[in-house]
């Protein structure tokens, strides 16, 4: 029973608001280049309950998810993976924002937050990226 | 499922105050400061050490050990892991975490290891995974003696050490009953009985006196026998097997054997029973007695010179504590415990024992043959394989001849008389093959045809297994020189369990073809030659049958054998013994 209604509580949040993960590097560079958006990686790894927290919780929230569907393209990394692209962390969640070249915008963002402060810190991030190209 | 509630709960318990780390928030700890992990070798174990930073933990299910040199190889290390914490459904740690390792999931030598692990910091990031690399020496002395475990005889000696009272004898005489049932015992049930029989007015009772008597003048023997190996070294039994004395103790048993058959009648001198005794009867039973005690005690010293582990083990520890009444009295619970199926057969033998007369005589004879059957065991050991041979061909010929085997039966006799005669018959063949089994070079008496039976390809097979060496010299330059790994037997032609170990084990060809992997060299020291002790004493050894590995030189000392050991059990330790010499 109780599984259940997690299972549809589950199923309400992802409908209610979601955004999807890009595929690959390659991908993300060239939808970052068609849609003029800049993109927010995430390193993440399993057993990691902040990177959880962000997925299951500040990534739900409707507000954050719409703001990253409309202005970012996300795209999460393995630390193995990130470590081959040149993109260094000290732990998981790390995020690192990315325009179209692959060069970095900002410093790398070190753990997770609430929805709030994490879309108060990308909205400052698009912002600088909209100023940045113009 | 449950994680996702504690994650939902983690969520709310952060909501306020939960920001990004490292850049106006507080400082986060650097992976190489959150955990500081090192090694040390403690006695007979390794200690790894993590030391965590503040709200820093590390997840159980990700450590990971691998010896990187001399193997390449991952060692299973959950099983040595500390209990852990629950934490956000996860087994962790947190603080300070010491892990022990016994040393011998390692190889010997410098050992070069590598541990992975991955944690998180509660402020709200998780770490890369880390791995971390170490050397360290594992010292020899404890690699030899406590980190490769134990052989038998030495746990056997710990178990002396560690153990209570009656743990420690009750274990003992267990292992006297085990060792009742190998050839060290055997030859005497054939020696108690034939006294039994032998002795006159013989009942129930008697029968168990005599039992008990010899039963304990052979533990006694046993015990002091034992002790004095322990202390001084010095294996008394071993000692004894030398010509001079195995033939006076297999003419005392020819002497038996014709008191047996009526030739004369065996008793103490006149002179001497006046004085034991006021009532002649009464003499001749204390006598009788004083006999029993006497076989007794020869049989332990001479018959039955047989090392098992539980004989070494308690030398062991007698011979390294000093501690000769421990030691002592585990010896006597074990003698007791092989003495066990002596008292059965003892009592046995005087219950069914026939009335005097006819019967009687008839019986006394077969014991009279029995006896002499000893002695030409006795003196195998002394002499070469064809004429021991040729001797129990006598033996079996010319007890056929005396159950007039060779006579025709007359007409109507009785039918006894035809049993008679056929079992003559048979023995009379059975002889027969024996003595020419002599001159085919056969030398178990059980099995004469045996070389017919091989064929060419067999023939060729049983060459030599081992090589034999003279003395320790020969042994060292042979073992600094041989580049596969090395075995070493030692054997006496007057040790039943070699004997043993000869017939079963290393006749069969799983055995002979492991062996064959080996430099396998073997000590012969049935004439037990001053060389042949100092042998025995460098390596702390009591007397045969033992096998030894070694490995550049240096011995497995836990994978030692003492005592006899069935095909299978071999095979595994000849295995281990390759697998550990790579």
């Amino acid at each position: 029973m109780r599984r259940v209604v997690l299972l549809i509580i589950i199923a309400l949040m992802v409908w209610g608001a979601d955004f999807d993960w890009v595929e690959g590097y390659a991908k993300a560079l060239e939808l970052a280049k068609k849609e003029h958006k800049p993109i927010m990686v995430m390193i993440s790894q399993p057993n990691c309950p902040t990177c959880e927290y962000m997925d299951d919780v500040a990534f739900e929230t409707e507000s954050l998810s719409d703001y990253v569907e409309n202005f970012f393209i996300p795209l999460k990394l393995s630390l193995s993976q990130a470590r081959s692209l040149g993109l260094k962390a000290y732990g998981t969640p790390t995020f690192y924002f990315l325009d179209a070249n692959g060069s970095k915008i900002t410093r790398a963002l070190v753990g997770g937050a609430t929805a709030k402060t994490f879309l108060a810190k990308l909205q400052e991030i698009r912002s600088a990226y909209d100023h940045q190209k113009r | 499922m449950f994680r996702f509630i504690f994650t939902l709960l983690l969520g709310l318990q952060l909501l306020f105050g939960f920001g990004f780390v490292g850049e106006e928030g507080p400082k986060i700890v650097p992976v190489q400061k959150a955990y500081k992990p090192s090694v040390k070798v403690e006695k007979d174990k390794l200690r790894i050490d993590i030391k965590m930073a503040d709200k820093v933990y590390l997840y159980k299910k990700y450590f990971k050990l691998q010896e990187l040199s001399p193997k390449k190889r991952t060692i299973d290390i959950e099983p040595f892991l500390p209990k852990p914490k629950k934490l956000h459904g996860e087994e962790v740690y947190e603080g300070n975490m010491s892990i022990f390792l016994p040393l011998k999931l390692f190889d010997n030598g410098d050992v070069r290891l590598a541990l992975s692990y991955q944690g998180c910091n509660e402020i709200g990031i998780c770490y890369p995974p880390q791995t971390k690399e170490f050397t360290f020496t594992i010292p020899t002395q404890a690699s030899t003696l406590t980190q490769a475990g134990q052989s038998e005889e030495q746990g056997i000696a710990q178990t002396l050490k560690t153990e209570s009272w009656w743990v420690i004898l009750a274990t003992f005489f267990g292992f006297g009953l085990l060792l009742s049932l190998t050839p060290c015992i055997f030859p005497m049930i054939p020696i108690l009985s034939s006294l039994i029989v032998g002795a006159k007015n013989m009942n129930t009772k008697k029968a168990l006196l005599y039992s008990v008597v010899y039963v304990l003048a052979m533990a006694l023997t046993y015990t002091i026998a034992g002790v004095l190996a322990g202390l001084f070294g010095a294996n008394l039994q071993a000692a004894l097997q030398n010509p001079v004395a195995i033939i006076l103790f297999a003419l005392i048993f020819v002497a038996l054997a014709l008191s047996m058959f009526g030739f004369y009648e065996i008793g103490l001198p006149a002179s001497l029973q006046t004085k034991l005794a006021k009532r002649s009867d009464e003499a001749s039973h204390k006598g009788g007695l004083i006999g029993v005690a006497i076989m007794g005690f020869l049989s332990a010293l001479i018959v039955g010179p047989c090392v098992a582990p539980p004989l070494a083990g308690a030398l062991i520890y007698i011979g390294q504590t000093g501690d000769a009444l421990l030691g002592g009295a585990a010896l006597f619970a074990m003698s007791l415990g092989m003495g066990m199926p002596l008292l059965l057969v003892g009592v046995g033998a005087g219950k069914f024992m026939p009335k005097p007369g006819g019967w009687m005589e008839a019986v006394s004879k077969v014991f009279g043959v029995v006896m002499l059957g000893v002695a030409i065991w006795m003196l195998s050991r002394v002499l070469p394989d064809k004429i021991t041979m040729v001797l129990w061909a006598t033996l079996f010929i010319s007890s056929a001849v005396y159950l007039r085997a060779l006579e025709q039966i007359q007409t109507g006799a009785h039918w006894f008389a035809y049993f008679k005669k056929s079992l003559g018959l048979v023995l009379f063949i059975y002889g027969l093959l024996v003595f020419i089994g002599a001159f085919l070079g056969a030398a178990n008496p059980l099995d004469p045809l045996k070389p017919l039976l091989q064929t060419q390809a067999q023939a060729v097979q049983t060459k030599p297994l081992f090589r034999v060496v003279k003395d320790y010299q020969e042994f060292e330059r042979i073992a600094k020189n041989s580049s596969k790994p090395l075995l070493l037997d030692i054997t006496a032609k007057w040790c039943a369990s070699c004997k043993e170990l000869e017939e079963n084990t290393f006749s069969d060809p799983r055995v002979r073809q492991k062996i064959g992997e080996f430099t396998a060299l073997r000590l012969d020291m049935t004439d037990n030659s001053q060389s042949d002790k100092e042998f025995l004493k460098r390596f702390g050894l009591f007397g045969p049958p033992a096998i030894l590995f070694f490995k550049n030189g240096k011995e497995l000392r836990d994978l030692r054998i003492v005592g006899y050991k069935s095909p299978e059990e071999f095979l595994r330790i000849l295995q281990e013994a390759k697998r550990r010499s790579q």
